[in-house]
């Protein structure tokens, strides 16, 4: 075997995936060529840390939720969970249980109150029609125009930038939300510091449920 | 001593939940790890793994015995996560995330960070990858199935599935050194 043979196989060579036959001649090889070992250890040396990073065995995070999503979508009930203690509070009265239940309703009502008035609803954001697979909106809301940094109001929970080499570019938006998904395409309007500004083009539903958003 | 799948899948075409919940136990690590290294996404590789579940309890009356269980599951795990990567196109790079959980363990926060920062780097240079070589990657290298049991979960013979191996490698190793190699040019 010459060097450029022996290279082509350490990709296999270094996983031990080559037939025993080749293993020998490579090994052959590599006993008298000091260039091919270090390209040897190159290879190895990519590969040596993916075996360690496949957290075979490691403990799913949210194992329980996943078991309760199957028995969800089996139709399964869930095995019963202990029942919360429901003694009374600190002895109280019906009466007085009652009073202090009226009271909390009242204050909730006057929180919320102050909520709304200091903390108003997030803005909002055109919303993708989900029923329609196409959706132009380039004609009905030309002007439209979204900051980017502002997704995460809208349950966006990561945004990442793709360049589609035409002159436009779209952005991969990751949302908290299951079993909704649209396609966004816009225009790019400007670019500020830490900012992008568009205008929507089209929102096109896709039949996913983690990829929301392409900008 | 633990039952056999077989008696354990004989449970479950009788309606015992706590049977299916068996195998569940036996088997929903590896197959969320396989999800989870092919997507690269906590909440999309549950719900793949959860999927494969379901569709394996609905289909448990047609498995043959003979065959093994993991490697049927295995096979769905696999044909779910190729579907969603292909519904995704993404060919782009997906950022790792907040994985600090995987590296938990008893390792110190210095080994942890750098466990980290090492699974963002595969995991930008495996989002570069095409499909079928993403998913030969995860089994061979990251799960550490053997070449045969890949070749089995993957429905294809040994021949593809050593060229995928080496295209793949081959593929994953360029890709790395572009994107990473810190050595100083001459």
């Amino acid at each position: 075997m010459n060097c450029r043979q022996v290279r082509d196989a350490l990709p296999l060579y270094v996983g031990a995936d080559l037939e025993v036959g080749e293993r020998a001649r490579v090994d052959g090889h590599l006993g008298e060529c000091a260039d091919c070992r270090t390209q040897l250890e190159q290879t190895r040396a990519v590969f040596a840390p993916l075996r360690a990073l496949g957290s075979t065995g490691a403990p799913v995070p949210d194992a329980e939720a996943m078991w309760c999503g199957i028995q969800a979508r089996m139709g399964w009930k869930p095995a019963e969970t202990p029942q919360r203690r429901t003694a009374p509070i600190g002895g109280w009265s019906i009466g007085l249980r009652r009073a202090a239940s009226l009271a909390a309703v009242f204050l909730l009502g006057i929180g919320l109150g102050f909520a709304s008035t200091f903390f108003p609803a997030k803005p909002s954001l055109p919303q993708p029609d989900w029923s329609s697979p196409h959706r132009d909106l380039a004609a009905s809301r030309p002007e439209t125009r979204v900051e980017l940094p502002a997704f995460a109001d809208y349950g966006f929970d990561e945004v990442q930038p793709v360049d589609t080499g035409s002159g436009s570019r779209r952005f991969l938006l990751w949302n908290v939300q299951p079993s909704q998904g649209a396609q966004l395409e816009a225009r790019e309007a400007r670019f500020g510091p830490g900012a992008v500004r568009f205008h929507l083009e089209q929102i096109r539903t896709v039949d996913h449920d983690d990829l929301v958003a392409g900008y | 001593m633990q039952r056999d799948d077989a008696a354990v899948i004989r449970d479950c075409r009788d309606g015992s939940q706590d049977a299916f919940r068996e195998l569940f136990d036996r088997y929903h690590k590896r197959a969320y790890w396989i999800a989870r290294n092919m997507v690269n996404r906590h909440e999309a590789a549950l719900e793949i793994a959860q999927d494969a579940f379901v569709r394996v309890y609905q289909a448990i009356r047609t498995f043959d015995l003979e065959r093994k269980f993991g490697t049927w599951l295995y096979q769905i795990v696999v044909n779910l996560c190729i579907d969603h990567l292909r519904r995704l196109r993404a060919n782009k790079e997906q950022a790792a995330e907040g994985i600090a959980e995987i590296a938990a363990s008893q390792k110190g926060p210095l080994q942890r960070l750098q466990d980290l920062e090492l699974r963002e780097r595969v995991a930008r240079v495996m989002a570069r990858l095409p499909v079928k070589y993403r998913a030969v990657l995860t089994l061979r290298d990251l799960q550490g199935f053997s070449g045969e049991e890949a070749a089995e979960i993957l429905k294809c013979n040994a021949a593809t599935m050593r060229w995928r191996l080496f295209r793949a490698r081959q593929l994953f190793k360029e890709f790395w050194e572009k994107t990473f190699d810190e050595l100083p040019t001459g």
